[in-house]
């Protein structure tokens, strides 16, 4: 009886484990996998209104949702975006043809009027835009009819189309304007704002009505996952999707893994260390020199971080317009150095401080900054503080060394050499307060004029006064990364997460 | 009494453990031929081997003489914010339990406040608007102390106020502060000192948090605290960074926890 029972039990499972997989078996094999990319975000995005900010993290968002008249492709070049086409009438107005038939998310049409709107409201001190900087060149936005605008600068100015490609000049619907965008964002890109839970989920769905076709991606989750070990551990264990910034350390891992597969490319940014020109001990080119000789920044590049960088001389990558083309570059030479400082009358040990932000990379550069001065006799003090306080600290007149990250994000090198050297910018991202008349004049005539040679030879010769004169180093120029998934097929990436383009993307 | 604290074996091992922690430290310039800040990029990440017994960090310095000159910080943080801590606390528990009234009503108020947040977000944002660095992590440690250090003081003195001996002392003609010095104090302390004692324990590891969090030492030095911070980004290529330094606060917290266990069982508490 009992063994006639087993039996029986036995025969009851094979049907019911026999019917499972008769049940589950066909359809697999035809299902298409859910169409959801997860993101990880290293911080958590203040604002969703692309012109309230001008942080990464909010860019990252905001790409995805809105749209700028100019495109970056990942090759770099300036592609038809919101505006089919573009053109130089004068000196200093630029028309556009407006892309037609594209609506906002919230059903409002766009036209020229949503371009006006967009800028005007960029530019409008209200606003309060940090990134107004962008577009402060323009006088008036004109339009001419229901898809044709022209945009009028107070000088002329040749990077216009490379910076109406930067994610804070995203035009927005003006209907959708009148609530808050920070919470409700509107406007005509690939995805629409879903959802957002806590600080740490953000959700986007496919914008079913988007003029280039509606992308097979159909969600997009943003997660707020502020360390980078972490990022990598969800990254393995498939939770997520995408990440961004892989830690040299970790790079080969995650490139040997066979489900996943890492990139690395040289982007639009620059390490540099500053100096102090005006006050203090490096005041004296002597001294700063000195400094840049003892530095291995090859050894840097070698072994912290891993051959993750190019060495630099110029201030801004290949990548960029007008990047250094033959200026000579300054060996490591610790002796060299000693001799300089000697020269310039410095008893050792010379007390020095540096700033910079609490990150993992500025951390590592400061440290090793410290130790390699130290050959030579200078005692630094490293300040590493939040990014608050080290802007802060840097803007105060008696300020020495400081170390940050920078990236020409419209890839022209007008961005970063004027903001970084002009004397006009004493009060703002020249904290170096370096002041070349003969500079300025370059910088000033090389956004003024159109003519490409002309402009390359000009920020070629800005490059060698940098060199010449030193009030920055630029220590390398970091390679942008991203891991992901080898079932997210078809993404581009360009220069950072910022351009990130999931339009032609799919899960597979 | 000394005799019941050196039978109490967890005791005795606190006080091997510490006496340990302290030799090791201070001796490191003898234990290790390397300095603490010197770097050797050609040998980072290195595994413990004969060279370096525990390892190298990401710079290629040598982590044995680092979390030997690190015990010198880490020390040095549990012991300084518990002295300036309790001298502060005792002071004011005992003016506010001796004095009374509004001496009491005002100091215990305020301290009140101070217990009204956690300690150690107190402490985070102690240092968050003096800004980074050791000394103002010993002093945030330090600050966050005084209101279990006078709550206590201040209960006994209370107790001790209207015990024979002190009206006694009062009648012959003792000054308020030679009452409170001569009388008072010397009885309200045996709880007191073994409160101090647990408290290193505790600084120890509230610096190390803090530290941890980037708030405590600037480079090239590195409490243990610190060290583990640093040693996060490298976990998986390299355990002996965060292995080390973690097992010597863990250490080092036992043993004075231990030494206090043994002082307040001998000490009839």
């Amino acid at each position: 009886m009992k063994r006639h029972f087993s039996s029986v039990l036995i025969a009851v499972v094979l049907i019911i484990t026999g019917m499972h997989a008769w049940a589950s078996g066909s359809p697999e094999d035809t299902l298409i996998p859910e169409q959801t990319v997860t993101i990880a975000l290293g911080g958590d995005p203040s604002t969703l209104d692309p012109h309230r900010s001008f942080n990464g993290f909010v860019f990252t968002v905001t790409n995805q949702i809105y749209e700028t008249l100019i495109h970056r492709a990942p090759g770099g070049e300036l592609v038809p975006e919101l505006a089919t086409d573009w053109r130089s009438i004068n000196d200093t107005t630029w028309e556009f043809d407006l892309r037609e038939g594209v609506v906002f998310h919230d059903g409002t049409p766009f036209d020229a009027e949503s371009v006006r709107f967009s800028i005007e409201r960029l530019l409008a001190p209200e606003t309060r835009a940090i990134g107004s900087f962008i577009l402060t060149m323009v006088e008036e936005v004109r339009v001419v009819d229901e898809y044709t605008v022209r945009i009028v600068t107070d000088r002329p100015f040749a990077p216009l189309p490379a910076h109406l490609s930067h994610p804070v000049t995203a035009i927005v619907s003006s209907t959708a304007a009148g609530g808050d965008l920070g919470v409700d964002p509107v406007g005509t890109g690939p995805f629409v704002f879903e959802s957002r839970s806590s600080n740490t989920d953000l959700r986007l769905q496919v914008n079913t009505e988007y003029w280039g076709g509606e992308p097979s991606i159909q969600r997009i989750v943003f997660q707020v996952v502020p360390e980078a070990g972490t990022q990598i551990v969800a990254l393995q264990a498939g939770t997520i999707d995408l990440i961004t910034d892989v830690p040299p350390e970790r790079f080969e891992s995650i490139e040997t893994d066979p489900a996943l597969s890492a990139e690395q490319f040289l982007g639009w940014g620059s390490v540099y260390l500053g100096y102090n020109t005006a006050r203090g001990p490096l005041a004296d080119e002597r001294v700063r020199r000195a400094i840049a000789l003892a530095i291995d920044r090859r050894g840097i590049i070698d072994n912290l971080r891993e051959g993750m960088a190019l060495p630099a001389i110029g201030m801004v990558p290949d990548t960029v317009f007008g990047s250094e083309t033959d200026a000579a570059a300054i060996p490591f030479d610790p002796a060299e150095a000693r001799r300089l400082l000697a020269d310039a009358g410095v008893t050792p040990p010379l007390s020095l401080t540096l700033n910079t932000f609490e990150r993992a990379e500025t951390r590592q550069l400061a440290t090793a900054i410290q130790a390699q001065l130290r050959e030579i006799g200078i005692e630094l003090s490293v300040e590493i503080t939040d990014y608050g306080a080290f802007a802060a600290a840097t803007s105060e007149p008696d300020h020495g060394l400081w170390l940050t990250t920078w990236g020409t994000v419209t890839l022209d090198a007008d961005y970063t050499l004027f903001a970084l050297l002009h004397s006009g910018q004493r009060d703002g991202d020249n904290r170096s307060f370096y002041a070349d008349p003969e500079v300025d004049r370059m910088l000033e005539e090389a956004r003024a004029t159109a003519d490409e040679a002309l402009r390359r030879g000009l920020y070629a010769d800005i490059h060698a006064a940098v060199v010449r004169d030193l009030p920055y180093l630029t220590l390398y120029y970091p390679l942008s990364s991203y891991a992901k998934n080898d079932r997210l097929v078809g993404e581009e990436y360009g220069f950072s997460a910022i351009s990130l383009d999931l339009r032609g993307a799919r899960i597979e | 009494m000394w005799r019941r604290f050196s039978r109490h074996r967890g005791a005795v091992a606190g006080v091997v453990g510490v006496a340990l922690l302290v030799i090791l430290s201070l001796g490191a310039a003898r234990i290790s031929a390397y300095d603490p800040a010197v770097q050797d990029w050609t040998r980072r990440l290195e595994s413990p081997g004969p060279d370096h017994p525990l390892g190298t960090d990401e710079f290629g310095r040598d982590v044995l003489t680092r979390i030997l000159y690190g015990g010198r910080i880490s020390l040095l943080a549990g012991i300084a914010p518990v002295v300036i801590g309790s001298i502060t606390g005792i002071a004011i528990g005992l003016v506010a339990g001796f004095l009374g009234g509004r001496w009491d009503l005002f100091l215990m108020r305020a301290m009140d406040v101070l217990l009204a947040f956690p300690a150690l977000f107190l402490a985070l944002a102690i240092v968050g608007s003096l800004g980074p660095g050791l000394l103002n992590v010993m002093l945030a440690v330090a600050l966050v102390s005084i209101p279990g250090y006078a709550r206590v003081t201040r209960g006994q003195v209370l107790s001790v106020r209207e015990r024979e001996f002190v009206s006694a002392a009062v009648v012959s003609g003792a000054g308020v502060g030679r009452l409170m010095w001569h009388h008072v104090l010397p009885n309200v302390m045996t709880p007191l000192v073994v409160q101090s004692t647990l408290n290193i324990g505790y600084a120890i590891l509230a610096t190390a948090s803090l530290s941890f969090l980037g708030l405590g030492t600037q480079p090239p030095t590195a409490d243990w605290g610190t060290m583990l911070a640093n040693a996060r980004q490298y976990l998986p290529e390299a355990w002996w960074l965060a292995v080390f330094p973690g097992a010597m606060i863990m250490v080092s917290v036992l043993a004075v926890n231990l030494i206090g266990e043994g002082l307040r069982d001998a000490l009839g508490r």
